[in-house]
């Protein structure tokens, strides 16, 4: 059945691309978020997903699917000749007045588009997976067509107004542009990724000052540690491995809710105060999502048994149960209040960030579930359960087998 | 509550990845990614397809259900006649 499926083309989700592109679409846009200003990020977590379900699956259905989302961008991104390919309503205008430096932003707007940048980064995110994943070298050169458009952009602007522009959510524009550097080598990619480091989170983070997120909404800033994390990966500038280390303690100590998950109504409140704070719309799912990607970051530089210790709280209780177990449709909040019931989203009408991340988040189970040590200490198990194996060389699983059975 | 366990398994391990796929966590053996991490790790991530999820686990369970989550957005179908 699923082959059969798989069989058909994800041309709705491609639908504002082709628009954008000047080109007439195959197919009708979704409902939902799809149809409103945050088109096209839902194509950025499905091209994540599908290149991560068919790294964990094996199943080539999910590498052909990539493959043809792929080429499909890479006409899209022809036709427009900037270097750029998306599907936000009016997004040629919002980054031409970006670059002149005409700029109105703040929360979730910058010049009339919602959260442009939080957008761009999705789809940049899905085809940057595209080629780790799948090994698709179009992706990456499309990847990187867009970083030189964001350079293009963002790179006449003054620190003002450059500053002016990160007051509007960007997601992970640091994090995707430091893996582009990685993958590529060049460093202008490294030196792009800094545009997008903020004086009111990072910079008092990095400088050891008091905690800088309370009042803030969540979501938009535990993007900007994991870019943090991966650029301190990369440089070992101690600033941004104070970001990732210390925007974690203050996130997971100060404003976690005990199922690992944080914020109420997407913000988050003073610290160590959450007994107020339990509602309907308590611990948006993306905030787990992202949580889970800093954990990975901070234990690979540190193996504390603290950090899985939170992770497997956060992955059982709020992103395992993000998902409804019957039909597999995700949850934006997991209520907390007495009472409270879970909204879950609906087929093809809801396309929420939660909906996109929560494509990701049951493809990549077996990320976190070992990892490699050193010396005494080979293998690193985070959970109790005993729910995967190691694989191992391909048709020789016998090393792994060992390594399952002492798991 | 530090119930995180360590493994200590002696010789050495024959796990080895794959040509090309790697995550954006770091890996050991990272093919894909030119520039190698500059600080000291002292872990790494496994390449996704070098482990496989156990039949009978939740997490199995919910990776199928995406799977199948995939295909109901292809194809327009509601997900309660393909799941």
């Amino acid at each position: 059945m699923r082959g059969y499926l798989l069989s058909l083309s994800p041309d709705r989700l491609l639908n504002r691309f082709f628009k954008n592109a000047g080109i007439q679409p195959k197919d009708s846009v979704y409902g939902g978020w799809e149809h409103e200003g945050l088109s096209g990020h839902t194509l950025g977590h499905y091209l994540s997903a599908c290149s991560m379900m068919y790294a964990s699956s094996g199943d080539e259905r999910f590498r052909d699917r990539v493959n043809y989302i792929v080429g499909q961008l890479a006409i899209c991104q022809k036709a427009r000749g900037t270097g750029y390919v998306g599907a936000i309503p009016n997004e040629d205008s919002i980054f031409y007045r970006l670059k002149r430096g005409e700029i109105k932003s703040g929360g979730f707007d910058l010049n009339g588009g919602w959260s442009p940048w939080y957008t761009v980064h999705k789809v940049m995110a899905g085809l940057v997976d595209a080629y780790l994943y799948c090994d698709n070298k179009e992706a990456l050169e499309i990847v990187k067509g867009m970083a030189d458009w964001t350079g293009d952009i963002v790179g006449g602007l003054t620190d003002e107004q450059r500053l002016k522009m990160l007051h509007c959510e960007f997601g992970g524009m640091n994090d995707v542009l430091a893996n582009i550097y990685a993958i590529t080598g060049e460093e202008k990619y490294l030196h792009l990724s800094y545009k997008f480091y903020d004086d009111f989170v990072m910079q008092p983070l990095a400088e050891g000052k008091a905690d800088p997120i309370a009042g803030k909404h969540s979501n938009t800033n535990i993007p900007k540690a994991i870019g943090s994390a991966r650029q301190y990966e990369l440089t070992a500038a101690a600033g941004d491995g104070m970001i990732a280390r210390r925007f974690w303690e203050i996130m997971v100590h100060d404003h976690t809710y005990v199922t690992g998950g944080d914020g109420n109504y997407e913000y988050l409140g003073a610290p160590d105060k959450l007994n107020d704070a339990l509602s309907d719309n308590t611990t948006e799912t993306c905030c787990a999502y992202n949580m889970l990607k800093l954990t990975g970051h901070l234990f690979c530089q540190e193996p504390l048994g603290s950090l899985m210790d939170f992770y497997e709280r956060a992955l059982y209780n709020d992103v395992l149960a993000s998902q409804n177990p019957k039909d597999a449709m995700m949850l934006y909040f997991e209520p907390l209040r007495t009472g409270g019931k879970k909204q879950y989203s609906d087929s093809f009408n809801t396309f929420t960030c939660c909906v996109g991340s929560g494509m990701e988040d049951h493809a990549k189970y077996t990320e976190d579930i070992y990892f490699e040590g050193g010396g005494w200490k080979p293998l690193y198990q985070s959970f109790y359960s005993f729910c995967a194996e190691l694989a191992g060389e391909e048709g020789d699983p016998d090393a792994a087998d060992e390594l399952s059975r002492k798991g | 509550m530090t119930k995180y366990l360590f493994l200590f398994v002696a010789g050495s391990i024959g796990i080895q990845a794959g040509s090309f796929a790697q995550s954006y966590l770091p890996e050991k053996r990272d093919e894909a990614m030119k520039v190698k991490p500059v600080i000291p790790l002292k872990a790494y991530a496994f390449n996704l397809k070098d482990v496989r999820l156990l039949e009978g686990s939740p997490f199995k369970h919910a990776m199928d259900m995406d799977a199948g989550l995939f295909a109901v957005v292809e194809s327009g179908q509601a997900a309660e006649q393909i799941l």
